[in-house]
């Protein structure tokens, strides 16, 4: 078994368990905090095959997501729409067995959709997760991106790609009414420069950094 | 202060606070709610500027962003702007402003000996007197530069923050009048989601300067507070005031600048908030009610400081409780500007007499005026002013029958104030960027939107020449429904509020005023006061034979600048219809570009500057690199280490040494960066073998191959090796550079010409971390970090294996960028560090040593091995390259075809040959270009030039690699690369593999 | 700053989209079947037209997903977006002087 205690996060050097509060003042609209090492999955198949979305159903406890969309499924699980034949499973970092599971089960799976095709990709390490919290939220989303994130167009369980910046992000908003929440998935060599311009966007709300999981 | 100016009572000012200002190095003082200008006024300070090219004396004309002249440098350097409107400067307790334009005072300008020359400097005088001797205009143009100024830009770095933003909304509402505001009030009750954007400080438009209107009933203003009360209590409505919506895009993206702290003295603007924020606004809707500027009249001697605009001399007493004079003429074509006679009136300025154009002036507020027993001067014309740095009288003649001539003798009314009013010009400049199609009216003189515009865009109020405040209101909240409708809101009708109110007719249109002189002689009659444009020059463009309006606005600059024809595009594009005898909307206008009024460059940057700028890209041994001294170089976005100097060492010693350690021990170089493609399907040797140029299809699972890919021209576009990790999977890799345009080209050619083809492309480039092992002693030290058998048996050359290392997963290739045997150990990223580290601990037996970017530039040039963009740049073929034996004969792919065109084929393109100096010690430089012949000074016929050199500690003497024109058949010949300095260096062509090349270490 | 509907993801901006040129200019099944001025054609020469266009974008920073559009390029209006390898769609041509 490989040894997890190596794994460094994209984050490491910022020192932000120094900075990182377990909640968030009431002066603090906005809060960031570094989630590394989140499982994910890049699954591509033909999502109209019935046979490929049972499939996926079966491994991951929910549907197929419809366009622009995240459902949770089991463990913790959320898998998010990326494309018309594509879509992440994001798991916390404890359900990475799910990478084998998928791969052999997608290899039983080809087999049996005689000509279709499918494919497995493990991208654990392919993102790291910035969480955004908070009534400001979207403001400071805003100052970045160009999507229109008013609950109107992007409500609880949307998800996206687009930019934030000039990163590159997947943007799954997953929160209940009482607290806004998005979580930004981009490449680890952007995590810095994401980082320090969301910290610098919201300086205006009262930024708070809070306690990685 | 003085006393006279500054109105007893009235106005929106706060005079229980005095502040204090500065102006032009003098001490100022004013209250809470007065513009720069407002306190300029009150202050009796009537001269404020000097003109762009004449250095005339000016004063402030208007009382909003029109303003020509009041132009004003705010701050100090380094946290100054230049060319702000003193008009929409808000007073604050500390503000600095300095006149433009003036040199070396306001009072006594050495420019305006432009003014008494100025029949020297007509209209395109620069453009035909300074282009001779053509190498002279460098000269003159610094000199005119330096007397022709708008502002000075600030030379240190700009000390502030600025912000910028997308905003989404059904309704954007630009213009917080009474229109505006209806407009807004409709939408957010139907529950839209409105954004209002207002350029002033205040809602409420021009009833903040006619407080008297009623809105149902009631005072005007009650009615604005209680609209901005509603609309500000909305969850769904954004009001932004002190934001200018400046630049209308296409599918209704509107840009606004808001300035959010500017009007805070320095030490009261909140250190968390930016001072000027940029809104990106996409709007489903948007209203303009944008309302209208007032135009001036043309006549002569019109920009002298005293001569106002009507409407403005109303703002300053109404809104700001300032009287602009102590003895006022009005000279006016229409009914409508008798209402600044009635307010100075009302204000307890005397006024001297009304000089009216039309015959027999008549009209409500006309009606008044005679009341109030106004001596108005019917069918006459102000001919001529005078005073020299403030108006002390005007000269008023009766006009000829025609109106085109003066008949009678001239008159001399004392006036230190002339207020002006032409008419009204409707705000169009958004609609018309928003591709909207304007129409003249020639009731209202004016050029209005036409009825069904674009998509999305509607117009409400003033803006479509509707004057009457009743028909704002209505117009307005007309808009509103309609765009909550259209966006399928559900709206309850209810009445609009009620207003009286009349327009400003009759009126009596006449662009150019007759004087007792012909037009350019006897005094200039100004057009356009910003650029010092004249009548007359319009007239010398036309004679010149200019006919396009277009044309005319470029040669007499008319209509350009911060002004961008708000207050002259009218009475232009009338003076050239009236003197080409065509109907003025033949004519047409000129383009209104964005901005409407200047932007900040730090608006435009937001937070993207210094570390922001761009993304720096790390890779996950980053933090190594930084403790151990690295020098770094950025390839693309990525910061790679370039080098890791040893205390005392340059690049040089640091490279040789690092060059060195690699052939002789065991090197150690973060590969991170390289462009990582997962494909997997059926098809994936199909598609394998149509991007590249060899054949892929023999691969056998667990080897990887070398692969060149072209662009469909037949160039080099970019290499890499790809491995095959399965039956129908492999994972290809780009030069660091090209990994998303090598992801894009495959998805392009995968998504649009081959969609048959089964295959899946993820980029995986960060999913792992690269630690490249190389020399010697790699594969001893690797083997105490695996269990993964490393030996040639098992592992040859260009295979691959999978295991652990250092307690990560790991994928093992061996292949080779230095020409030693080399693994390339991949794990996930984030165990990276940690297998960096480990390799490092287990390497120093043996004298691991790190290497940058510049160490594995000389190792693959000691090999010939090509970088792409280094000897490539897109016009370079594989066979330029000598890499025809990459080239597939037996199957079709990318770039084959052109590869056959006649041009491709010809024996003298340059190729790619290794340079040998004829001082083994002597680099050349990279770029250098190489002559066969030399020559005492150029011109020379150059035949190629250098693309790497380095010096190669291994080899023990310099070399170089180079394009030169039919270089393959060239061997052993001699070139020369002349040198800036005279000198030149000799070299011979050779075989651009220096070591090494039968490539026995590299499968050792 | 169009406002794109990418068939898949819906109406983005069009910062988030790459350009692709003009559609349906398909690589020749066989290109040695054609000569140098045709091949120079296929791939140097491109429409440039002020009316109604027919062109290719790729939702670049979002799907990745490469589709179709219908523009006019006076006025910049999408008037159809339909998938790669569809026929375009037949729509009024407009005559611009």
């Amino acid at each position: 078994m490989p040894n997890t205690h190596l794994r460094r996060s994209p984050l490491a050097q910022l020192g932000l368990g120094a900075l990182a509060t377990n909640a968030r003042g009431p002066e603090q609209n906005v809060a960031l905090r570094s989630i590394p090492f989140q499982t994910a999955i890049n699954l591509r198949g033909p999502a109209k095959d019935d046979r490929f979305a049972r499939a996926v159903e079966e491994i991951v406890g929910t549907p197929l997501p419809a366009a622009c969309r995240a459902l949770p499924g089991k463990g913790d699980l959320r898998l998010l729409w990326l494309g018309p034949d594509e879509w992440l499973a994001v798991a916390p970092p404890d359900q990475a067995h799910l990478i084998g599971v998928m791969e052999s089960a997608f290899g039983v799976l080809e087999r049996a959709l005689s000509g279709q095709h499918v494919a497995v990709n493990d991208v654990n390490d392919n993102y790291t997760t910035i969480e955004v919290s908070g009534p400001r939220s979207i403001d400071l989303l805003s100052k970045g991106c160009p999507l229109d994130l008013h609950p109107s167009a992007f409500p609880s369980g949307s998800c996206a790609q687009s930019l934030v910046a000039k990163a590159e992000v997947i943007l799954d908003r997953d929160d209940k009414p009482s607290e806004l929440r998005f979580r930004l998935m981009v490449r680890p060599s952007f995590a810095e420069y994401l980082w320090a311009w969301l910290s610098d966007a919201g300086q205006e709300y009262g930024l708070s950094v809070l306690t990685s999981p | 202060m003085t006393r006279k100016y500054r109105l007893a009572e009235g106005g929106l000012i706060d005079r229980s606070k005095t502040i204090s200002f500065t102006f032009n190095g003098e001490r100022l003082t004013g209250h809470p709610g007065d513009s720069l200008a407002s306190a300029l006024l009150a202050n009796g300070k009537r001269l404020v500027g000097r003109s762009f090219k004449y250095h005339r004396p000016r004063g402030i004309v208007t009382a909003g962003p029109e303003e020509p002249n009041a132009l004003v440098q705010v701050g100090r350097d380094p946290a100054t702007d230049p060319n702000l409107r003193a008009t929409q400067v808000e007073l604050f307790d500390g503000l600095t402003a300095m006149p433009q334009n003036a040199w070396p005072s306001l009072e006594h300008d050495v420019g305006e000996v432009n003014s008494a020359l100025s029949r020297f400097f007509p209209a395109g005088f620069y453009y035909k007197t300074f282009m001779w001797p053509a190498g002279a205009w460098e000269t003159y143009e610094e000199v005119i530069r330096s007397a022709a100024g708008l502002g000075k830009a600030p030379t240190g770095k700009d000390p502030d923050r600025y912000d910028k933003t997308y905003a989404h909304c059904d309704l954007l509402v630009v213009g917080g009048g009474p229109a505006g505001l209806a407009a807004a009030l409709v939408a957010a009750r139907a529950g839209a989601r409105v954004i209002l954007a207002e350029q002033d400080s205040r809602l409420g438009g021009r009833l903040l300067s006619e407080p008297q209107s009623e809105i149902d009933g009631k005072p005007a203003l009650d009615w604005v507070e209680a609209a901005e009360e509603e609309l500000r209590q909305s969850p769904e409505v954004r009001v932004l005031t002190r934001t200018n919506a400046f630049a209308y895009f296409d599918h209704n993206f509107v840009a606004l600048h808001e300035q959010v702290t500017d009007h805070l003295p320095a030490d009261e603007r909140p250190v968390e908030l930016p001072r000027q924020r940029l809104w990106k606004v996409r709007a489903k809707q948007v209203v303009l009610a944008t309302g209208a500027i007032e135009r001036p009249l043309v006549f002569c001697g019109n920009d002298r400081p005293g001569v106002m605009l009507a409407s403005a001399a109303s703002s300053y007493v109404k809104r700001y409780g300032v009287a602009p004079g102590e003895r006022a003429v009005l000279f006016t074509n229409n009914d409508g500007g008798y209402r600044a006679a009635l307010d100075l009136l009302d204000a307890g300025v005397r006024i001297a007499a009304v000089v009216d154009l039309r015959e027999e002036p008549s009209g409500p507020l006309t009606e008044a005026a005679k009341e109030r027993g106004l001596r108005i001067l019917a069918n006459y014309a102000v001919v001529a002013t005078k005073g020299r740095k403030l108006l002390t009288s005007v000269s008023a003649a009766r006009l000829s029958g025609d109106g085109k001539s003066i008949s009678g003798a001239p008159q001399e009314l004392e006036c230190d104030l002339l207020m002006v009013s032409g008419g009204w010009n409707p705000t169009v400049h958004l609609y018309c960027q928003a591709k909207g199609k304007i129409t003249w009216r020639e009731d209202i003189a004016g050029f209005v939107p036409e009825t069904g515009g674009p998509k999305g865009v509607s117009c409400a109020g003033a803006v479509n020449g509707v004057y009457p405040l009743g028909d704002c209101l209505r117009e307005g909240q007309q808009a509103g429904v309609a765009a909550a409708r259209t966006l399928g809101m559900e709206v309850t009708e209810s009445a609009a509020p009620q207003a009286e109110g009349q327009d400003f007719l009759p009126a009596r249109w006449m662009y150019l005023v007759p004087s007792t002189a012909p037009t350019g002689h006897g005094g200039k009659a100004f057009v356009d006061q910003q650029n010092d444009v004249t009548a007359a020059d319009l007239l010398l463009a036309l004679r010149e034979g200019y006919r396009s309006i277009e044309h005319v606005k470029r040669y007499t600059t008319t209509g350009m600048g911060t002004d961008q024809g708000k207050l002259g595009n009218v009475n232009a594009i009338g003076i050239v219809a009236e003197h080409l005898g065509k109907p003025l909307p033949e004519v047409g206008v000129t383009t209104f570009r964005p901005p409407y009024t200047p932007v900040t460059f730090g608006a435009f940057m937001g937070r993207d500057v210094d570390a922001l700028l761009d993304p720096l890209r790390k890779t996950p041994i980053d933090s190594w690199h930084v403790r151990s001294g690295a020098a770094f170089e950025d390839v693309g976005q990525w910061r790679r280490a370039w080098y890791y100097p040893k205390p005392g060492e340059d690049i040089h010693k640091a490279v040789n040494r690092e060059v060195a350690a690699v052939r002789q021990a065991v090197g150690i170089m973060d590969a991170s960066t390289l462009g990582k493609i997962d494909i997997q399907g059926p098809d994936a040797a199909e598609f394998l073998n149509r991007v590249y140029t060899n054949a892929w299809k023999k691969l056998a699972v667990g080897k990887a191959r070398y692969g060149l890919m072209l662009g469909e021209d037949g160039m080099v576009m970019d290499d890499g090796v790809t491995a095959r990790l399965g039956e129908n999977r492999y994972l290809m890799t780009t030069t660091t550079g090209n990994a998303a345009s090598v992801m894009g080209h495959l998805e392009e050619w995968l998504q649009t010409e081959w969609p048959e083809l089964k295959v899946y492309l993820t980029s995986v480039t960060e999913q792992f971390a690269t630690v490249s092992l190389a020399g010697p002693y790699a594969r001893t030290v690797l083997a105490q970090l695996t269990d993964i058998d490393l030996s040639p048996n098992a592992l040859p050359h260009m295979c691959l294996s999978e295991g652990e290392v250092a307690g990560a997963p790991a994928r093992v290739v061996r292949v080779s960028f230095t020409g030693e045997a080399a693994f390339e150990i991949n794990v996930p990223s984030s165990y990276g560090l940690a297998v960096w580290e480990a390799c490092m601990r287990a390497g120093e037996p043996y004298g691991i040593t790190p290497y940058g970017t510049e160490a594995m530039h000389v190792l693959r040039a000691e090999k010939g091995y090509i970088i792409i963009g280094q000897e490539t740049d897109g016009s370079v073929t594989p066979i330029d390259l000598g890499m025809d034996w990459i080239l597939s004969k037996t199957k079709d792919y990318i770039g084959r075809r052109s590869l056959k065109r006649p041009d491709i084929l010809k024996s003298d393109r340059k190729q790619l040959v290794g340079l040998l100096t004829e001082n083994p010690q002597t680099v050349l430089p990279e770029g250098a270009q190489l002559v066969e012949e030399l020559k005492a000074t150029p011109p020379m016929t150059m035949v190629g030039h250098v693309t790497s050199s380095y010096y190669s500690p291994n080899c023990g003497h310099s070399i170089a690699l180079a394009l030169v024109k039919g270089g393959q058949a060239k061997q052993g010949e001699t070139l020369f690369a002349p040198m800036l300095d005279g000198g030149r260096i000799a070299c011979t062509i050779t075989s651009p593999v220096f070591f090494d090349p039968e490539g026995e270490r590299l499968r050792a | 700053m169009l406002l794109i509907e990418c068939p898949y993801c819906g109406p983005r901006s069009e910062e988030e989209f790459s350009y692709g040129g003009e559609a349906h200019i398909l690589r020749p099944a066989d290109p040695d079947a054609l000569n140098d001025e045709q091949w120079a054609d296929y791939l140097f020469m491109q429409g440039n037209k002020k009316g109604v266009f027919y062109e290719r974008w790729v939702h670049s920073h979002g799907c990745r997903r490469w589709f179709n559009v219908a523009r006019d390029t006076l006025t910049y209006e999408i008037l159809a977006i339909y998938p790669m390898g569809a026929a375009p769609p037949k729509l009024d041509e407009r005559h611009y002087v």
